[in-house]
């Protein structure tokens, strides 16, 4: 990766963060004190969803239901359906995600049965689902999983490969690794290379076809099932996250083939983590493009926060809220890496 | 750090010699058919056995040449060599652990249909939890079934549960199921449930 790159991308997204404006007002306090957040996410969160801020916030109270991906290179899904509600467990498919099903209620641990131990399914955010198919990897190429571990979303990817091709999987989490490898061999997955490596000095010639990156990030779109989020997290872990995700996401350029596809995700609905990132590098490295996602779910990423305004093309990235998509907060964004001319 | 040895699967190395006689020369024959034609062994504190493809074994070479990082894991994980033994030489059949993964793909993949001891749904749920196979719950059994010598253990609907030791022959345990339903007769020595308690 050049380094220069790298020091120019890092200067501007401190510059921007700095520049932005936001002020604390009493309703904003008000706000955190009856729902239980930090007020500055009470301020953000004024700016993002405008009029609709109680919804959201009121979203967040709400449980989302548990979903499954049901893995196909081990079971077909509607054998697995019968199998399940055999069991007593209500499910129905997520209309988006063609391996996805909410779990209404189930008499048992959906974590323990018979049938996860077989690996005939996977525990996933319905949100989650989304990021590999929309990188849709197909049999013959070679995909890297940048932050792969623990291994939900490298699983899914091997399963739309078909178990062909090769995915290259690395994480730097040495603990995270282990669940890795416990879940590639709990589904029945032959097609991935996992290697414990920090993205940022993975140094190899290999040019990707395909990089999914799912960023590291302060996981504010998970506040509906860790409510802990709601005061773990300050501007300052914000502006540390959004530094490593820049260098990230240049290194997952850098690895990419002329004409490949990186996707960019987080569980995360924080601008700084999402459109600042994406803006930042594209404004410095010159040989990339958002590309429209065709997604059924999901609404508009953002072109404006407070004092700061992005590309427009950014508006082709996805949010998804719980208030609005019943899932968890998330954002994607699809990203082509051009030909230098 | 781990160090990492290429081995070409239908050469007669002594390694592969001997995974062949655990799981059945066939096996790896069809391993081949299927392009997983290289055995990598991962060193350390256990010595891990996979096999990978022509593609998968490239870009391992390329990764450590530029890298200098072995894989973490790879292809399909075919075995663990005692710790205990680690370093010594020649590896005995005994030094090797077949692998969870492994052992169930050659069940659903691989068309096997010998050494498997089918049980119940009570055996099962049992098995699953890590406990020994009651001659009760045997309801049928594919020969050869020999003491000493690993069996796959399936579900009555021809499911993999997990694979275990004999502590019996085949006649024997013919004989102790109608004698002595609640006595031992196989000893578990992996099943899924380890996904859950030691999986991670």
């Amino acid at each position: 990766m050049d380094k220069e790159l790298w020091y120019q991308c890092r200067r501007l997204y401190l510059k921007r963060c700095s520049n932005l404006k936001y002020s604390i007002g009493p309703s904003h306090i008000k706000l955190a004190e009856k729902y239980g957040y930090l007020p500055y996410m009470i301020a953000r969160y004024e700016e993002i969803f405008n009029d609709e801020l109680t919804q959201f916030l009121e979203g967040n109270e709400r449980k989302i239901p548990a979903s499954i991906r049901c893995n196909n290179l081990k079971i077909p899904c509607i054998m697995l359906i019968r199998k399940l509600r055999e069991k007593g467990v209500i499910l129905s498919p997520i209309p988006w995600a063609p391996h996805g099903f909410w779990i209404h209620r189930s008499p048992i641990n959906i974590g323990s049965t018979h049938e996860y131990l077989r690996g005939y399914y996977q525990i996933q955010g319905a949100a989650s689902m989304l990021p590999a198919y929309i990188l849709n990897p197909r049999e013959s190429e070679i995909v890297l999983d940048a932050a792969a571990a623990p291994g939900v979303k490298t699983t899914q990817m091997a399963q739309l490969m078909n178990n062909q091709g090769v995915i290259i999987a690395i994480d730097i989490s040495r603990e995270r690794m282990k669940a890795l490898r416990s879940n590639i061999a709990r589904l029945g997955v032959h097609n991935v290379i996992a290697i414990r490596i920090d993205l940022r000095k993975f140094n190899t010639n290999i040019k990707f076809n395909k990089v999914l990156l799912d960023a590291p990030c302060t996981g504010e779109g998970l506040i509906p099932i860790k409510p802990e989020r709601k005061r773990s997290r300050t501007m300052n872990d914000l502006r540390k996250l959004g530094l490593l995700q820049v260098e990230m996401l240049l290194k997952a350029l850098d690895l990419a083939q002329e004409g490949g596809t990186i996707v960019y995700s987080t569980c995360s609905i924080a601008p700084e983590e999402n459109e600042l990132v994406i803006d930042t590098v594209l404004e410095i490295y010159k040989h990339a493009s958002i590309t429209k996602i065709q997604s059924p779910i999901g609404s508009r990423g953002l072109t404006k926060y407070f004092n700061l305004e992005f590309t427009h093309d950014l508006q082709y990235a996805i949010r998804l809220y719980p208030y609005k998509h019943g899932t968890e907060g998330f954002f994607i964004a699809k990203i082509i890496k051009e030909r230098e001319r | 750090m781990r160090k990492l040895k290429f081995l070409i699967l239908d050469k007669s190395e002594h390694l592969i010699t001997i995974i062949a006689k655990i799981v059945d020369a066939n096996i790896l024959k069809e391993l081949i058919n299927r392009g997983f034609k290289r055995m990598i062994a991962l060193s350390g504190p256990y010595s891990e056995l996979y096999v990978v493809n022509e593609e998968q074994f490239m870009f391992i070479l390329n990764i450590l040449n530029n890298t200098n990082r072995h894989p973490y894991c790879a292809g399909i994980y075919v075995a663990k060599i005692d710790k205990k033994v680690n370093g010594k030489e020649p590896i005995e059949e005994k030094d090797i652990r077949i692998s969870l993964t492994f052992a169930e793909l050659v069940f659903t993949k691989f068309n096997l249909r010998k050494s498997i001891v089918v049980i119940n749904d009570w055996g099962e749920k049992l098995a699953l939890y890590g406990r020994d196979i009651m001659a009760g719950s045997i309801i049928d059994m594919y020969p050869p079934i020999l003491k000493g010598k690993l069996v796959i253990i399936a579900n009555r609907i021809n499911e993999f549960i997990g694979f275990g030791t004999p502590l019996y022959n085949y006649n024997e345990i013919i004989k102790l199921r109608n004698k002595q339903p609640t006595q031992i007769v196989i000893r578990n020595e992996v099943d899924l449930g380890w996904y859950l308690r030691k999986g991670g």
